[in-house]
């Protein structure tokens, strides 16, 4: 057993993800062609004084996906409006993005560099803040950071989120940085609570998520998701949303609540966390009871169906390593690529040297033999009929041997697709639900093909060559690696393939030797991120906070949970107040616009030139370059910079992206000089030089606004059509592999005396279990077995005003006060009428929402948009400190219901299960 | 002559809000007043069940009670046929309030120093920049964005529509893309039964 600690050498990471980041570079086409020339050059001064200032907004998970011009008057901001120039938004701003002026106005701003004075810290604990100088605020970060690299750098605690603007997603604040100094415990606080990412990364090589195609798609089944139309998403997935239902498109919304997009469609009213048995029983039908049910070319050509799998589930291999495929047509077993492989067998039983074996796809069928749209029905309430008509419909639109032209080429045309989202995947089977509504896909034969699902960012599939097929990436990727003592305090030993276990990493941190850590981590740098409110546990949050000897608020915005915790506060600039740009990767939303072109022009470097800022702030890149330079490692930074790219999401390189997150130094003339500290803005113009050309830096940017980077055009759009030999995985035999390899190892842990069971909360055998490469239920859910006495489903669901906690998303005056008067459901329980008149509560009523976890208080709203058995709590809301606005507390919060313990999180991609059983009283 | 119009596909609308939040930035409307509102309801018995979204703000009536209900004069038909306030004529009396079926008036009654966006803050300097723009005293609504549209721009609104579901235009233009509109999707004015000739038109309403 490999007792050693982490193997994580500071050069040796920096020149690991040089390897990948040039190997991506390569596979990447360079294809710039300047955008629409600005119609009105940008007249704001200088200084912003007056005219306009313009650029990407950043004030949803769509980082960049929008872009605005504000008026100035006089030095103030007066009026915000979308960019009619930019192809996402096409001139239209979302109610989000228009707050953004009140943003910059915000009073709860942290106007400068301070200290606290007081030591004992807690929400409503005055902190003592004293004003400092930047030169002491940046020495104290460098003096507490170096110290932990020049002792044990394992005790550096970095974080990372939807910061409130940049540092948290700018350059190399995603976490790269902390990563290069070699820390394990760079962590994103996002993420738990929508862990969406790892079917997508495994299937399709897909970051962050998979989209439709709005162009071609006639029928599309929604799980568990927004495709944007109710977060109000300005960025293009609305319009889609529009003008698909124009043309006539079916939208069908499963769920517990019959939102905007499922009132546009057909909603389909399901038990809360039913979704995988609803996808067992479509997948039930395509492959049992619907005549030519699934598109048989696509299944044995381009999927690991055919492949030939042992008594042990392995792939039986020929002498040179490649999987094996049976020939039905000359009887006999051959490579995967074997030119004259003709009739790949998907059923039987045969015989390889001695080998007894089978088509994955026999094995694959077998299993679902007995998910029947009956035993569907039984659990979730959705009646058999309906489940079949669904199935026949997908089959049915998705018109198996269809093709159509794009651009004088030939291309499958499969209108039809099911599409996922946070409301399945944060769920206990969260993993098998994910991967399966891809796999049913697959069935569909839609992949990467016009009509249905797509990687957004349109990428490349990652390829494993041996087997041809795609290679789960990013977090997806293959486990090979164990520690123990482990090593990152997010536990990522034992959940290698989470999204983000920050929730997890805030127990350890109280107590880390109970864990089985052999450190205490004593350093946090909070790069614009809030543990406290992201998670489901606040109170933990706020423990590990106190848990450390100094906590450091880099790139902090206002006055929130995370700043009262913190010795520290580096403030950061307004969005509005920035001078910056970023590579929007691409729409990461739900939709593939209808408009062909746009998957040339949305993707792209875009830029942002703001007014002057108010206060004695300083933009969180430049203070990350001062910290290094203070530590006496801006060799290191730009180093990190030079092998990653520094514009985008440049920590994402190292994983295989193509095309690659981040832009990267192309020309090596370019690149950083070691001993130079330049400022983020020469970064950012060298780094555009260095890709785009001598005469494209920043200066040009600002002019032209945005450069396209690795656009895709026409017929190339589809990913599947640009690799047309790639095969998608039916049968997740890298997934059993992962097994393999992690639960010996975990067994081993528990053997020497370590409760590891006890301590995850999660049978090994199980887990072992979920470790699979078949379908397969998963019995003893949290959500069944909760106490009777818990006799409803609570659910969380989006609400244009109130999605994340980003900028002043829940502070804004405005939208709250209007809210408060117009929407219903503002800061309201969804309760289904009869189900309030049982239980004797009226409209307006206020009510107590309780789970085993916690509780919250709204006022009623009786409904009948929402199941009997369920209660909707819309938004991210709920503030744990006064300090922001004591109307803050009292907002309703979902997450004062859920628990991120162990054992409440999918044990594969660790999402916090969100769905939790409540009882709901006059409070 | 010229008559300005609306056109808003309620089938498309997203209830999203961005035309509130547009409006209340272009206009700059104190405190707790919103020319533009989307209301909100629902339909049906569960599970056949949805829900309902209705922009609403002044419909600009070519026949309006308002104007007629008006003491003063100050409740006028502009050039362009959109019914405007004159503040400088308008005494508060609210009558027009009154009158309107469609409930599209406000009374602006307080200064706003005394009720700042931000509750127990000082104004922001947007809001200092921008509160000479609202008398107190008088009733406001909608004003077509008689700037933006003397520009040749689109109100905002319609501009910022994120499902772009409204289109403006002239009414009396035959040849207009809202006319061709209101005709392809078979669009009406709201509660046209009172005979108020609204120039707001609506389609797709369940």
């Amino acid at each position: 057993m490999n007792m050693s600690t982490i193997n994580l050498s500071r050069r040796g990471f920096v020149k690991g993800t040089a390897a990948l980041a040039a190997a991506s570079a390569v596979a990447g086409s360079l294809t710039y062609k300047p955008v629409k020339a600005f119609a009105n050059t940008p007249n704001a001064a200088v200084q912003g004084q007056a005219g306009e200032v313009y650029g990407h907004c950043r004030m949803c998970m769509l980082c960049g996906s929008c872009s605005f011009v504000a008026t100035m008057k006089d030095g103030v901001v007066v009026n915000i409006e979308g960019d009619p120039d930019r192809a996402n938004n096409a001139g239209t701003l979302c109610p989000r993005g228009k707050s953004a002026i009140m943003n910059v106005y915000n009073p709860h701003r942290i106007k400068a560099p301070m200290k606290r004075t007081n030591p004992e810290k807690g929400m409503e604990a005055d902190p003592g803040w004293v004003e400092i100088t930047w030169d002491e605020a940046l020495d104290t970060a460098a003096e507490k950071i170096r110290e932990c690299y020049d002792t044990d750098i394992r005790k550096l605690v970095q974080m990372y989120s939807f910061a409130p603007y940049e540092s948290g997603h700018a350059t190399l604040g995603i976490g790269l940085w902390a990563m290069a100094l070699g820390t394990p415990n760079s962590s994103s606080t996002k993420g738990q609570m929508c862990a969406i990412h790892y079917g997508g990364c495994y299937t399709l090589s897909a970051f962050p998520t998979v989209n439709y195609d709005g162009v071609y798609c006639n029928y599309l089944v929604i799980l568990g998701k927004s495709v944007g139309y109710d977060s109000g998403l300005a960025g293009g997935d609305a319009r889609t949303f529009a003008n698909c239902l124009r043309r006539g498109m079916k939208y069908v919304t499963v769920g517990p609540r019959a939102s905007m997009e499922a009132t546009r469609g057909e909603w389909v009213s399901a038990k809360l966390g039913s979704d995988l048995s609803l996808v067992y029983a479509w997948m039930h039908c395509m492959l049992y009871e619907i005549e030519n049910g699934f598109d048989e070319p696509f299944v044995k050509n381009r999927t690991n169906s055919p492949y030939l799998i042992d008594a042990n589930g392995d792939y039986v291999r020929g002498a040179d390593g490649k999987p094996l495929i049976w020939d039905a047509s000359s009887d006999s077993a051959k490579s995967h690529d074997d030119p004259s492989l003709a009739d790949p067998a998907l059923f039987g039983q045969y015989d390889v040297e001695g080998t007894p074996c089978q088509p994955a796809f026999q094995a694959f069928k077998e299993s679902l033999e007995g998910f029947t749209p009956e035993w569907a029905e039984a659990y979730s309430t959705v009646p058999a009929d309906k489940i079949r008509e669904i199935a026949n419909n997908l089959v049915k639109y998705a018109s198996f041997g269809s093709t159509v032209e794009i651009d004088g080429q030939t291309l499958p045309l499969r209108p039809a697709a099911v599409i996922i989202g946070r409301g399945i995947t944060n769920q206990e089977d969260g993993t098998l639900c994910d991967i399966y509504s891809r796999v049913l896909n697959m069935l569909l034969g839609n992949v990467g093909n016009p009509g249905g699902i797509i990687s957004n960012m349109y990428c490349d599939y990652l390829p494993n060559e041996l087997d041809g097929t795609t290679e789960p990436y990013f977090e997806a990727k293959t486990c090979t690696k164990f520690n123990w003592p482990p090593q990152g305090l997010d536990y990522a030993d034992v959940f290698p393939h989470r999204h983000s276990t920050n929730t997890l990493m805030m127990r350890t941190m109280c107590d880390p030797e109970k864990y089985g850590f052999d450190y205490k981590p004593s350093v946090v740098v909070s790069c614009g991120s809030n543990p406290i409110t992201v998670t489901a546990d606040p109170e933990v949050a706020e423990q590990a906070m106190k848990s450390v000897d100094y906590v450091i608020y880099q790139g902090c915005y206002h006055m929130d949970e995370m700043a009262m915790l913190s010795d520290l506060l580096l403030p950061e600039h307004a969005s509005l107040e920035t001078h910056t740009c970023h590579l929007f990767p691409g729409n990461e939303g739900s939709a593939t616009n209808i408009d062909p072109e746009f998957a040339a022009s949305n993707r792209g470097v875009v830029v942002r030139k703001g007014m002057k800022p108010l206060f004695n702030t300083l933009d969180g890149n430049d203070q990350l370059i001062e910290i290094f330079d203070r530590m006496g490692l801006i060799d290191l930074w730009n180093e990190t910079a030079n092998e990653n790219g520094c514009i985008g999401y440049a920590a994402l390189t190292g994983f295989g992206q193509v095309p690659p997150a981040a832009v990267q130094f192309e020309d090596p003339a370019y690149k950083l000089e070691p001993g130079v500290k330049y400022t983020a803005e020469e970064m950012f113009d060298r780094c555009l030089k260095s890709a785009f050309g001598a005469d494209k830096g920043l200066d040009h940017l600002d002019k032209v606004k945005m450069m396209p980077y690795n656009g895709f055009y026409g017929a190339d759009v589809y990913p599947s059509h640009r690799n047309q030999d790639i095969r998608f995985t039916v049968y997740l035999e890298a997934q059993k592999r992962s097994g393999d390899f992690l639960i010996p190892k975990l067994r081993e842990v528990q053997e020497s005396g370590f409760d590891l069971e006890g301590t995850i909360k999660f049978p090994i055998d199980e887990l072992r279990r979920r470790y699979t490469a078949l379908p397969y239920w998963p019995e003893n859910r949290q959500i069944d077995s909760a106490p009777a006495e818990f006799d409803l489903y609570g659910f969380n669901y989006r609400q244009p005003f109130y999605m994340f906690r980003m900028a002043n998303m829940d502070q804004d005056p405005i939208r709250r006060d209007y809210s408060s008067k117009y929407m219903p459901d503002d800061n309201a329980i969804l309760v289904n009428a009869k189900t309030a008149a049982d239980k004797g509560i009226v409209e307006g009523d206020v009510i107590t929402v309780e789970s085993l976890f916690g509780t919250t208080k709204g006022r009623a709203h009786l409904t009948e948009t929402v199941r009997p058995d369920s209660v909707g709590i819309g938004g991210a809301r709920g503030r744990k400190t006064s300090w922001m606005g004591k109307d803050l507390l009292e907002d309703t919060s979902m997450n004062d219901l859920m628990s991120g313990d162990f054992g409440y999180i999918d044990p594969i991609h660790g999402g916090v299960i969100d769905t939790v059983r409540v009882k709901i009283y006059k409070a | 002559m010229t008559r300005y119009g609306m056109l808003i596909d309620v089938s498309t609308c997203a209830g999203c809000d961005a035309c509130t939040m547009a409006c209340k930035y272009q206009n700059a409307t104190p405190s707790g007043m919103y020319w533009c509102k989307v209301l909100k309801g629902e339909y049906g018995e569960y599970p056949n069940s949805g829900q309902t979204v209705l922009p609403m703000a002044c419909q600009h009536c070519q026949d309006a009670p308002c104007v007629s209900a008006c003491p003063t004069g100050a409740s006028f038909y502009d050039e362009n046929r959109c019914v405007q306030v004159d503040y400088e004529k308008c005494i508060g009396c609210r009558m027009c309030i009154n009158a309107c079926p469609y409930n599209a008036r406000s009374y602006h009654d307080v200064d706003q120093k005394t009720t700042p966006y931000y509750e127990g803050y000082e104004m922001t300097p947007y809001e200092e920049m921008r509160a000479a723009e609202h008398p107190i005293g008088v009733v406001e609504k909608c004003v077509m964005c008689k700037e933006r549209t003397a520009q040749g721009e689109e109100p905002s609104c319609v501009k910022t529509c994120i499902t772009k579901s409204r289109w403006f235009g002239d009414l009396d233009d035959p040849t207009s893309e809202i006319n061709e509109m209101i005709k392809k999707l078979g669009a009406k004015p709201l509660m046209e039964d009172l005979g108020t000739e609204p120039s707001v038109y609506y389609a797709g309403l369940v």
